[in-house]
């Protein structure tokens, strides 16, 4: 540890009126796992798209090994859409999503293969060849051919995983992964995380699963309101939190 | 009870009816063709963020759409062209007006099919290092056109009947061949009915064809 990989400054996000984040300031390190937690609809997944920029923050900074992404943008004085350098953003954090988003129209493997045969340049054989890999490790190489909509919810959600996996990131940012699946189906999603946090990969969680922040968490912290409250070790905060509204959250998740 | 029913000069005039479908056949087809590529840019450009640009593709849906075919057959090719000085054969007017129009009403309906697609999938794409552009054809466009298939399959149909009126320019499709072997040999029952028969028939085969390739594309 003690590298850092992403650095964000001040980040303001507002839709329309509403003012969803409201100056976050966050560092991680690499190999290093944060885990989020605080009330629906208070900023937390608006949070991880500005990280990727798939949503744009109307102010602040998005630091990734080293260079600004806000600061780039405004340099170039282009759209961030339109902006080349994401690329290189995007490719290398992963992110999955409460909803899985596989892409219906393809099977899993080709799901799998899209992003490495589009943005990486890879031949379909070579693309083939590590989604198969990726496959593999979670344990679905039986499903390849199969489309999302005759998976189960931690099928898709495992899918959706090798998917951002494939692309080798360095960094990857969980969206309440679990909280759309079945409760019997929830284990397998947090084993493959688990098993990915064991690896060494750097990864911001956004979850409601305490179980695996205390099992896998190197930082805990608290949002809401669209700012930062609290920040601990995992075993600190659920143990003795210090803030009010922590103690309030806490008390309403872990009844 | 009227006349007595003869088929005999039908079965006569089958080259004829052959040729007639035949042309109705490549009206159709290459209008339509024509206008699944042109409705598909103006549809997108009915989702273009830029106002101007947005603007004229909704002039042009508005105003092809309300327009009626056969006055639009007849403007084209009696009036625009004379007052432009461009030269078109009937067979050129007619594919034009049908694409043209046709074009207006398969914008619309890809655009719905561009607008039922969840958000949350360009996000993905985008998220993956995909461009727009990638996001846009790998991932919503594949599945719009999914969702659009059924409508489109409706308007084929509906392009196959309407290639009728352009009889009126002149071109020797099914419509303008039966009217003119039915006046040929005062037969007008007989070749009309053989006519519709054939309109039928076409337009069943159509159908089945479109539920064949919907179902190859669900998922």
């Amino acid at each position: 540890m003690g590298q850092e990989i992403l650095r964000l400054v001040d980040i303001h996000k507002s839709f329309g009126h509403l003012h969803v984040l409201k100056g976050v300031n966050l560092t991680v390190e690499r190999g290093e796992v944060v885990v989020i937690i605080g009330p629906s609809g208070k900023g937390k997944s608006t949070l991880l798209k500005c990280i990727n920029l798939i949503e744009v923050p109307e102010a602040g900074q998005v630091v990734f090994l080293g260079k600004d992404y806000m600061q780039n943008a405004k340099q170039r004085g282009v759209s961030l859409r339109a902006n080349p350098d994401l690329r290189f953003l995007r490719t290398h954090i992963g992110i999955v999503f409460q909803q899985f988003n596989l892409f219906p129209h393809k099977s899993a493997l080709h799901n799998v293969m899209l992003a490495p045969m589009r943005v990486l340049g890879m031949s379909k054989q070579e693309a083939k060849e590590k989604s198969l890999e990726a496959l593999e490790r979670i344990g679905l190489l039986d499903k390849i051919d199969a489309f999302p909509s005759t998976l189960s919810g931690g099928q898709q959600q495992r899918v959706a995983i090798a998917r951002a996996l494939v692309m080798q990131p360095q960094l990857m940012l969980f969206d309440e992964v679990t909280s759309a699946l079945d409760p019997e189906l929830v284990g397998e999603v947090v084993e493959e995380i688990e098993r990915l946090a064991d690896s060494g990969m750097t990864m911001i969680v956004v979850t409601h699963e305490m179980g695996f922040a205390k099992e896998c968490g190197d930082r805990m912290i608290f949002m809401d309101e669209g700012v930062i409250v609290e920040e601990a070790t995992p075993e600190e905060m659920l143990r003795d939190p210090k803030e009010p509204r922590t103690k309030e959250f806490l008390r309403r998740i872990l009844i | 009870m009227g006349i007595q029913l003869d088929f005999g000069p039908v079965i006569d005039s089958a080259s004829f009816i052959a040729q007639g479908l035949g042309m109705t056949l490549y009206v159709t087809i290459v209008a339509m063709a024509l206008a699944l590529t042109l409705g598909l840019v103006v549809g997108m450009l009915r989702l273009v963020k830029f106002v101007p640009i947005r603007m004229m593709a909704t002039i042009y849906v508005d105003f092809f759409r309300g327009l009626p075919q056969l006055a639009f057959l007849i403007w084209l090719y009696f009036g625009i062209t004379l007052a432009l000085g461009i030269h078109l054969s009937p067979l050129q007017a007619a594919i034009a007006c049908l694409c043209i129009q046709e074009a207006a009403c398969l914008a619309e309906i890809y655009r719905a099919g561009i607008e039922a697609i969840p958000k949350e999938q360009t996000q993905a794409a985008l998220s993956l290092g995909l461009t727009p552009v990638q996001a846009f054809k790998d991932v919503v466009l594949p599945q719009a056109l999914r969702i659009a298939m059924p409508a489109i399959g409706n308007d084929f149909i509906g392009m196959l009947k309407g290639s009728s009126l352009v009889s009126i320019l002149g071109v020797w499709e099914l419509m303008r061949v039966s009217q003119g072997r039915a006046n040929y040999f005062f037969r007008p029952f007989e070749f009309l009915t053989t006519a519709a028969i054939i309109y039928i028939v076409l337009a069943l085969g159509l159908e089945r064809a479109f539920a064949f390739v919907e179902k190859r594309f669900k998922f």
